[in-house]
C-alpha cells in the first residue's frame, strides 16, 4: 500500500514552523453521544456524566461533558492539520479547562505552533502544538500544549 | 403516584468515591476493573472525536508503519486510564482542573488491556469554597505485560467530608 497517497501532502514535520497560527475549518455540536456514551464507553462513572434528572437541579441545569472527552474533541477538531502524517503522539501539558460543556453547544479548534525540533527517529521530528477550544459564544473551553512526532516529508510525496 | 409503601429512601445509601478528608499525600489506589481496548471502541471514540490519522483506523496503514494491529488513539488511552481512576479519585464532584506532565510511554494496540494506578500528590484547601479542597494525583497506565503506557498529573477540586453542597 502507498500510504503517503493516503494523507495530505502538507502536514509533514518541515510544513510547520513556530509561531504559525491556524483556526481549524469544522465545528462540532456535543449531543448525547458525546456526553454520555463516551463518558460510559471511558469507564467514567461520575454520574454528572448521564444522570439527566440528578443534573436538572444543579447549577449547570444539564448534563455536563467529561473533561477528558472535551479535550479530545479540542485535539479532534485539529487533528487532519496537525497530526495527520505522525507516527506517534508524545506528550501533553498544561491541560486547562476553563468552561464547563454541557450538550448542546459547539466546539471549535485553533492551533499554535510553539516550537519544531529533531528527534531520535532520522525520518521524524518533534512538534510542539498549542490547541485551544472555544464553543459557540467565543468562549475558551480548554487549551492544551500537544507534542507530537511528525513523519518527514517521503521523497515520493 | 404509586401507591406503594415502600421508597427508595427506606433504604441507606451505599456511597461511592472519597470526600477531601480521605486522601493523605503518598496513597496509592489501585484502581477498579481494568479495560480492553477492543476495536469498536477504538473506533467509536476515534470516529466521533475526529481523530484523523489513518493509525487509528486503517490496519494496512499500522501495519505499513511497523504496528502489528491498529493503534489505539492516544487520546482514547488517556480518557480511559482517568475514566478508571474517577471512582477512586472524583467521583463525588467538583471541577477537573487540569492534568500536567503526560507522557504517551508507548504504544497501545486494539486487544490490549489497560488498568490505571494513582497516588496522592498534594492536598490543599479550596481558597474560593471551603466546601472543596484541590487534590493532585499522579495517575500512571498499565497494559497487560505490566508495562507503563501513560503517565499524568491530575488536579480536581474533591469535596470535603463535611461539605454543605
Amino acid at each position: 500500500m502507498t500510504t503517503a497517497k493516503l494523507t495530505s501532502p502538507d502536514s509533514y514535520f518541515e510544513d510547520f514552523s513556530p509561531g504559525q497560527r491556524m483556526r481549524h475549518v469544522r465545528g462540532k455540536t456535543i449531543g448525547e453521544n458525546e456526553t454520555v456514551i463516551l463518558a460510559h464507553l471511558t469507564m467514567n462513572t461520575a454520574q454528572g456524566h448521564f444522570n439527566a434528572h440528578n443534573m436538572a437541579v444543579s447549577k449547570f441545569g444539564r448534563r455536563i461533558t467529561y473533561g477528558g472527552v472535551t479535550a479530545s474533541i479540542v485535539v479532534g477538531l485539529a487533528s487532519e492539520d496537525t497530526s495527520e502524517n505522525a507516527l506517534a503522539d508524545v506528550a501533553l501539558d498544561k491541560l486547562r479547562l476553563k468552561t464547563p460543556v454541557v450538550e448542546g453547544d459547539t466546539l471549535y479548534s485553533a492551533t499554535e505552533v510553539l516550537s519544531c525540533s529533531s528527534s531520535d527517529r532520522p525520518d521524524a521530528g518533534l512538534v510542539t502544538f498549542k490547541h485551544y477550544g472555544f464553543n459557540q459564544r467565543d468562549e475558551l473551553v480548554c487549551e492544551v500544549e500537544r507534542t507530537v512526532l511528525i513523519r518527514n516529508r517521503p521523497a515520493t510525496a | 403516584m404509586s401507591e406503594s409503601t415502600t421508597h427508595i429512601e427506606d433504604f441507606p445509601i451505599r456511597l461511592r468515591g472519597n470526600s477531601f478528608d480521605d486522601f493523605a499525600v503518598g496513597t496509592v489506589f489501585d484502581h477498579h476493573w481494568g479495560r480492553t481496548i477492543e476495536q469498536s471502541d477504538n473506533i467509536l471514540f476515534s470516529l466521533t472525536t475526529l481523530q484523523f490519522n489513518p493509525l487509528f483506523f486503517n490496519r494496512e496503514y499500522a501495519r505499513a508503519d511497523g504496528h502489528h494491529d491498529i493503534v489505539v488513539a492516544s487520546m482514547l488511552v488517556f480518557a480511559t486510564v482517568f475514566g478508571l481512576s474517577v471512582e477512586d479519585l472524583s467521583e463525588r464532584g467538583g471541577a477537573f482542573l487540569g492534568v500536567d506532565d503526560l507522557s504517551f510511554e508507548r504504544a497501545v494496540h486494539v486487544g490490549d488491556t489497560l488498568t490505571a494506578r494513582s497516588t496522592v500528590q498534594a492536598l490543599r484547601p479550596s481558597k474560593s469554597d471551603t466546601n472543596y479542597g484541590i487534590a493532585t494525583w499522579l495517575t500512571e497506565g498499565f497494559n497487560q505485560q505490566g508495562e507503563r503506557v501513560i503517565v499524568f498529573t491530575r488536579s480536581n477540586l474533591v469535596p470535603r467530608r463535611d461539605a454543605k453542597l
